[in-house]
């Protein structure tokens, strides 16, 4: 079956700037800028794999006061948002490393054990989502490109957010069904208390009698029901605002169900539905794994390019035979294939300009776009793809986080420093009070200038 | 016009010259100092005024060369058709450049005369001449080659040489491709070197086959690749490094003629300057080469004078080209130290924390340590987990970069041999003398939530009816286990609880719809409404009987007299609030369906720190688990009940029962599938539909399902495990019967087909299989060896040594070597014939099956060539041979690993080394029993680990009253 969903039926209701209400079930915001703004900070991480080439993160100008002037060819997607996006350079992942345990610890800043299955503790958006996703019918939402090929069912590279070291979160990859979780509340079974009532006590009677070991697994049950519970006590409020408003409510349609052919199309139509969920305030916190860890997707659909993602980013091999190679494509230099691996990080570039063009173009109630009042962390684990190198990570963060953020810079440190560094400024930005996250040494305070 | 900018004489010159050159060089039989005189002469010879006179100097020498084969002929007793043919050849070469000479005399006269005419016409056609010179020379030399090649053949067939009369015609057929390739070479030429495109492409093409004849030939001089001596590497290599080189500088020359016709300046600049780049280190790599060769002919002739002079040439000469390739031999090859049984006994008296570990302190823990952990490699945990053989695999992989060398590297401080020998001898004793029984520890199986396919069969066996819910599940991801019904990938999150609520709800409306339409409802309906409140005599006993029995079946145990009565109160709340009898039954048992105790295989712990036997209920659901991947049945709920299961004889016929029943086809769906890999097809593995109409879903489905019928078969009737491999029927259906190109079956029903070919039955004949091991469109004798070593036999080879590729790649670009060919040459550079030996036979002797199991007996026009020779000599052909090496010879690994395997499966966890006893009593047990399936199944359903529990010491800690 192939199902072609127009990216424009999703958002049609948003071309120009559209005003919205928030919400009002979304109560006290707890970011210090924003009790002083009133405005609400969205978090988002967009992971995408297998790094990016020597160079081709390098911003092409910058100022005396470390400005942005202008972005190499490969970043020219992102040019139009050059004022909405801070580079930092230099921050890397001291201790995960590498497609599968580089990908689980992107975001806990620890390391990987791959045996015990631990990434070494919960998630920045996890922690993130523990603080402030009380407020919103998702506490937080998990998306994923869906995967293809080799490695698509491996757990590590395919995890990116933790609730413990030990447990990381399933992700959605079908339109439909994302939409169907956020605006069809269906509550199912649960409309009828005692089912929920007789299932807690089932799962508090075994954790009981169980062991240490156990006890883990019935928290896991526990947490996910409390979090259904909820989604339960939000969705009749969400539902009974959103049908309240006739701009947001036309906007939103629901997608064909399946996964659309065309990869960008696919990609567009989930950067939608974020959008959605931040403007619906259904969620403030996304994570958007672009492609899982070690993608060997072809992107012969963009010109110029042959072969799979992970083996162009094997530059400098310009045999074709990385592990999960094709055996088929071969190139005739590096050159050439180090140019189409930078036309692939740039693709992403696209999508990400578009999402980032639909964020700027809705106007919140208190001030700001979307964008303005967004927080994005967009980035790989690996630097170059060939070298395998986690120093001087590709990432950027766009958006001013509600006015916590001096965009439009380039942050360049002198010495490698931890990445959970900027994982900490951020969540200090959300109100989250903690001294250290991961293997920080210290909040990024460069980030707010 | 722009073109002829590449034509410079230098750079055309080294495009026509530089390949013959090589073969001239490489290949010469009985001319070596010909040919190093004319590598060394022709990077001089480019330039325009030393022409002449290396015309005159080569003729001189052609007459000499004449002088001395006419002289051989009349001397020589035997065979005479080498001398005479190249005496042939020589009178050609001379009459051609004598010709040359002519009109160059009269070129000459022309230009004194200036007759533009005349002076036109005698330069054309000396340069004619000249190319036809140059070509006559070049072809003269490769047909020598092959003249050569077969006169070897011939005594070698007459010696009874084995090795050689195997080669040779390889070698043979080397040439005779190389000739042809030549001969394209010149028709280009002979029209006129303007398109330069297709030299280029042969040009490539013909280096490449070079290199592989001078391996060829360099193996049958050595015989043994393991005994590849040094300078043969040195050179070896040398002759790689100008193969590069001038497979760089036709690449480069291409880029650069498309860059002139697209006027690309930028480019044009580039390119000019990185061929001008590659051409000024052309002229000092066949500089060395020359030189290895005069130096290696001065040390056959003893002369000392010579060798040193030489000596201190290259080394002059590569201290100024910086040369990384040549100096980097003589550690390419560093040989293990070896241990002696007088190490093993001195050492076995050592303590590790005093006399071992402090040596790695030394030499391994600032890189693998706690703080750095490079290569995620922390030994200094890893010597705190006692005992070692916790981490076998990590502490067997110390030991062997320890012994081979490959740790620490090169630029790190060395540890002495004999450090080396204490620490690789110690370590190896370690583990191969542990005394497992010393171990009593089954193991603990925490609470785990049902895997998906789990969670789908048991919700069909408590309805009784085929539910499709778990398709919007979000997958199971797999861990390091391997088996997705590993305890510790099976999480449970908010998203998968959501779809259990949705999954809830549509099994009871499906399943106990309030208007009864199928058969399959109606049998729904009354396994659950098994009684009335008219037949119970009221609602409240109706509810209590219908409750009872579905919560114990739902919780796989005997539902507790707290958990009925809490499950009544919820009965009768709904029932007051209005709901109709039935459908208050019914929110109980969707609330039942979304309990943890439903959701989950849970055995409650006790409190105890000794190992204890699991009850009959726990062993009932391990049972139904483990062979029938669902829940108990009511005769195992019955045995429990009495207590009888855990009886070793009601036990053993349970099993017996249970492995005739449907369920048990899951060992072939489940466990087999994630063991063998098949799953994979289809959704890892598949062909574009579009490019590939005959590739459909069914017969996909049917490849899969060939696989799972014939594993669950063997289990069935009680086959030895050797049928694994060499079974002589299998399961097909028309398509796949088709597929296989067997006749005679038709419709779509898979059925048991016995085979009268050897070519088919087994897992190594399996589309499925052969499919997983294969890239896209192309088999890989590699993979499908690496399965066979990994996955069948649970041997996996070492992972490939760092830096391996740069070879590699030289070969994987030759487009007309075989692929068997390539990997030939892949497997003789030292590093890598150590294990690829061991491979690449196996994968060798399946390439009668195509990348989708097909079978066939030519590949692009050539024979298959499906033998294959381990490196102790054993040879064997094709899928029969293979099956008969792995029956005669590895027996015991495929017995170990399916032992392994499907312990691992049956206690949903991974082995850990105190399984170790376990895994050797059932081997002995199914070895005492001629290997037979259903004997290891009785053995691990009777095994320690399998029937027993032992709290971990943090949870006993945790259980104590004190903690609570």
């Amino acid at each position: 079956m192939k199902h072609r969903i127009s990216r424009r039926s999703i958002l049609r209701g948003v071309s120009a700037v559209v005003s919205l209400p928030l919400l009002d079930i979304m109560q006290t915001p707890s970011g210090a800028a924003e009790k002083a703004s009133g405005r609400t900070t969205r978090m988002c991480y967009l992971y995408f794999p297998n790094g990016a080439a020597d160079g081709s993160w390098e911003p092409r100008e910058v100022g005396k006061n470390n400005e942005l002037l202008g972005l190499n060819r490969w970043m020219k997607p992102l040019e139009p948002f050059k004022q909405d996006i801070l580079i930092p350079r230099k921050l890397w992942t001291p201790r995960g490393n590498g497609h599968g345990a580089g990908t689980a610890t992107w975001l806990t800043g620890s390391s990987y054990d791959g045996r015990s299955i631990d990434a070494g503790g919960i998630s920045v958006d996890q922690l993130a989502s523990k603080h402030i996703g009380q407020n919103t019918l998702l506490p937080s939402l998990e998306l994923s490109m869906r995967g293809e090929g080799f490695f698509s069912n491996s757990l590590c590279r395919n995890s990116i957010s933790w609730t413990s070291g030990s447990t990381p979160v399933p992700r959605e990859v079908e339109p439909r069904v994302i939409f169907d979780r956020m605006f069809r509340t269906q509550t199912g079974g649960l409309s009828d208390k005692s089912v929920l009532d007789q299932v807690l006590a089932d799962a508090r009677d075994l954790r009981r009698q169980g062991s240490v070991a156990d006890q883990r697994k019935i928290d896991e049950y526990l947490e996910s029901l409390r979090s259904i519970e909820r989604r339960i006590a939000f969705a009749d409020k969400q539902a009974e605002r959103a049908s309240n408003n006739a701009t947001l409510s036309q906007s939103l349609i629901r997608p064909a169900p399946g996964i659309p052919d065309d990869h960008g199309e696919y990609m567009r139509l989930m950067f939608d539905l974020v959008v959605m969920a931040f403007w619906a305030d259904a969620t403030r916190i996304c994570t958007f794994m672009l492609d899982h860890g070690q993608s060997n997707r072809y992107f012969n659909f963009i010109e110029g390019v042959e072969g799979t993602w992970h083996a162009l980013s094997h530059w400098k091999d310009a045999s074709g035979k990385t592990e999960d190679d094709d055996g088929v494509t071969s190139w005739s230099n590096v050159k050439e294939k180090k140019a189409m691996y930078n036309l692939v990080t740039q693709w992403h570039h696209e999508q990400v300009a578009f999402f980032l063009g639909r964020l700027k173009s809705i106007q919140e109630p208190n001030g700001g776009s979307l964008l303005d009042n967004s927080m994005i962390l967009y980035g790989s684990n690996l630097a170059d793809g060939h070298e395998h190198s986690a120093k001087s990570l590709p990432l950027l963060v766009a958006g001013h986080g509600s006015g916590t953020i001096k965009s439009g810079r380039e942050v360049r440190f002198h010495r490698d420093k931890t990445m959970s560094n900027l994982h900490l400024s951020m969540l200090k930005a959300v109100g989250v009070t903690i001294d250290r996250f991961g293997d920080s040494t210290g909040p990024m305070t460069e980030l707010s200038g | 016009m722009k073109r002829s900018r590449l034509v410079r004489p230098r750079w055309a010159r080294w495009i026509v010259v530089g390949v013959p050159l090589l073969v001239t060089a490489l290949f010469c039989p009985y001319g070596s100092e010909f040919a190093v005189a004319l590598a060394q002469a022709v990077p001089a010879g480019f330039e325009e005024e030393e022409e002449e006179e290396e015309e005159y100097a080569a003729l001189q020498e052609l007459m000499a060369e004449r002088k001395r084969l006419q002289k051989q002929l009349l001397a020589a007793d035997d065979d005479k058709t080498l001398t005479t043919a190249t005496l042939r050849q020589t009178d050609k070469e001379i009459a051609l450049l004598q010709k040359v000479r002519q009109f160059k005399e009269q070129l000459e006269q022309a230009e004194e005369a200036d007759d533009k005419s005349r002076i036109e016409q005698y330069e054309e056609q000396v340069e004619r001449l000249t190319g036809q010179f140059e070509r006559l020379r070049q072809l003269g030399e490769v047909e020598a080659g092959l003249r050569a090649a077969t006169f070897e053949l011939r005594e070698a067939r007459r010696e009874k040489n084995r090795l050689a009369v195997k080669q040779l015609p390889r070698i043979i057929a080397g040439w005779q491709e190389l000739i042809s390739l030549l001969k394209r070479l010149h028709r280009v030429y002979e029209d006129g070197p303007e398109e330069l495109e297709e030299p280029l492409e042969v040009g490539v093409e013909m280096s490449e086959r070079l290199v592989y004849l001078e391996r060829l030939r360099l193996e049958l001089q050595i015989k043994r690749p393991e005994e590849l001596r040094l300078q043969d590497v040195d050179r070896e290599k040398q002759v790689v490094v100008l193969v590069e080189l001038h497979r760089a500088f036709m690449t480069t020359g291409k880029h650069l003629l498309e860059a002139y016709e697209k006027d690309d300046e930028v480019n044009v600049e580039r390119l000019e300057a990185r061929i001008g780049g590659i051409e000024s280190r052309l002229e000092p790599a066949w500089r060395l080469f020359s030189l290895t060769r005069e130096l290696q002919k001065a040390r056959e002739q003893g002369d000392s004078e010579a060798v040193q002079e030489l000596k201190n040439e290259i080394a002059s000469l590569r201290a100024t080209n910086n040369d990384p390739p040549a100096g980097q031999e003589s550690k390419a090859m560093p040989s293990p130290v070896t241990i002696t049984k007088a190490d093993r006994a001195t050492v076995a008296q050592l303590n590790f924390q005093q006399a071992i570990f402090p040596l790695l302190q030394t030499h391994c823990v600032r890189c693998h340590g706690t703080d750095s952990q490079e290569g995620d490699l922390d030994l200094e945990k890893a010597a705190t987990e006692l005992p070692l053989v916790r981490n076998t695999r990590l502490w067997t992989s110390v030991a062997e970069h320890t012994k081979n060398r490959v740790m620490p590297p090169e630029e790190e401080s060395q540890p002495s041999d004999k450090e080396r020998r204490t620490i690789a001898a110690w370590l190896e004793g370690e583990i191969q003398n542990f005394d497992y029984s010393q171990v009593n520890d089954p193991g603990y199986e925490p609470a785990r939530r049902l895997t998906h396919q789990e969670y789908g069969n048991t919700v069909r066996d408590l309805l009784g009816m085929p539910l499709r819910v778990t398709d919007k599940f979000p997958i199971d991801l797999s861990g390091t286990s391997g088996f997705d019904n590993s305890a510790n990938t099976l999480f449970i999150q908010p998203l998968l609880l959501e779809r259990y609520l949705a999954a809830a709800d549509e099994v009871v409306r499906q399943a106990l719809p309030e208007n009864v339409v199928t058969p399959e409802q109606q049998q729904s309906w009354q396994r659950v409404f098994f009684t009335s409140p008219d037949a119970a005599g009221s609602e409240d006993a109706a509810a209590r009987q219908i409750l009872s029995r579905h919560l114990s079946r739902a919780y796989r145990r005997p539902v507790t007299s707290e958990e009925l009565t809490q499950a009544l109160e919820q009965y009768r709340r709904a029932r007051q609030s209005g709901d109709r009898f039935a459908p208050s039954l019914k929110s109980v048992i969707r609330a039942s369906l979304i309990s943890p105790k439903f959701l989950m295989k849970f055995e409650a712990p006790r409190t105890s720190d000794q190992a204890y036997q699991i009850n009959d209920w726990e062993l009932a659901n391990r049972l139904a688990y483990f062979l029938w991947a669902s829940m108990p049945d009511d005769e195992l709920f019955r045995l429990a009940k009495e207590r009888k299961l855990s009886n070793p004889a009601i036990l053993t016929e349970q099993v017996n029962r249970m492995l005739t029943a449907s369920g048990a086809d899951t060992l072939g769906t489940i466990f087999a599938s994630q063991w063998l890999g098949f799953q994979h097809l289809g959704t890892r593995v598949r062909a574009d539909p579009i490019d590939n109409p005959w590739c459909t879903d069914s017969l996909m489905d049917a490849m899969k399902s060939e696989s799972a019928l014939f594993f669950t078969s063997l289990v069935h009737d009680n086959q030895p495990i050797q049928r694994l491999v060499d079974a002589q029927y299998t399961f097909l259906n028309e398509e796949l019967a088709k597929h296989y190109r067997l006749p005679d079956i038709e419709g779509e029903q898979m059925r048991r087909v016995v085979l009268n070919t050897v070519n088919r039955g087994g897992i190594f004949t399996q589309g499925s299989l052969l499919a997983v091991t294969s890239f896209p469109g192309r088999t890989s004798p590699v993979m499908r060896g690496k399965w066979i070593l990994e996955d069948v036999l649970g041997t996996p080879p070492p992972p490939p040594p760092p830096n391996v590729s740069d070879f590699s790649d030289e070969i994987d670009r030759r487009r007309s070597l075989t692929r068997r060919q390539k990997l030939e040459l892949h497997r003789q550079k030292p590093n890598c014939y150590a294990c690829h030996s061991q491979i690449d036979p196996l994968g060798f002797s399946l390439e009668n099956y195509d990348w989708f199991g097909r079978f066939k007996t030519r590949h692009r026009r050539r024979e298959v060539d499906a033998t294959g020779q381990l490196p102790d000599g054993t040879k064997f052909t094709g899928p029969a041979g293979l099956k008969k090496v792995i029956v005669e010879k590895r027996m015991d690994d495929l017995t170990r690993q399916l032992t392994q395997k499907m312990l691992a499966y049956a206690l949903g966890r991974q082995l850990e080394y105190y399984d170790e006893l376990a895994i050797r009593k059932i081997i002995t047990s199914v070895e005492d029993d001629a290997h037979r399936f259903r004997t290891l199944i009785h053995a691990i359903v009777q095994s320690y680990p399998f029937r027993y529990k032992k709290n971990r010491a943090a949870q006993a800690a945790s259980l104590s009253p004190q903690n609570r």
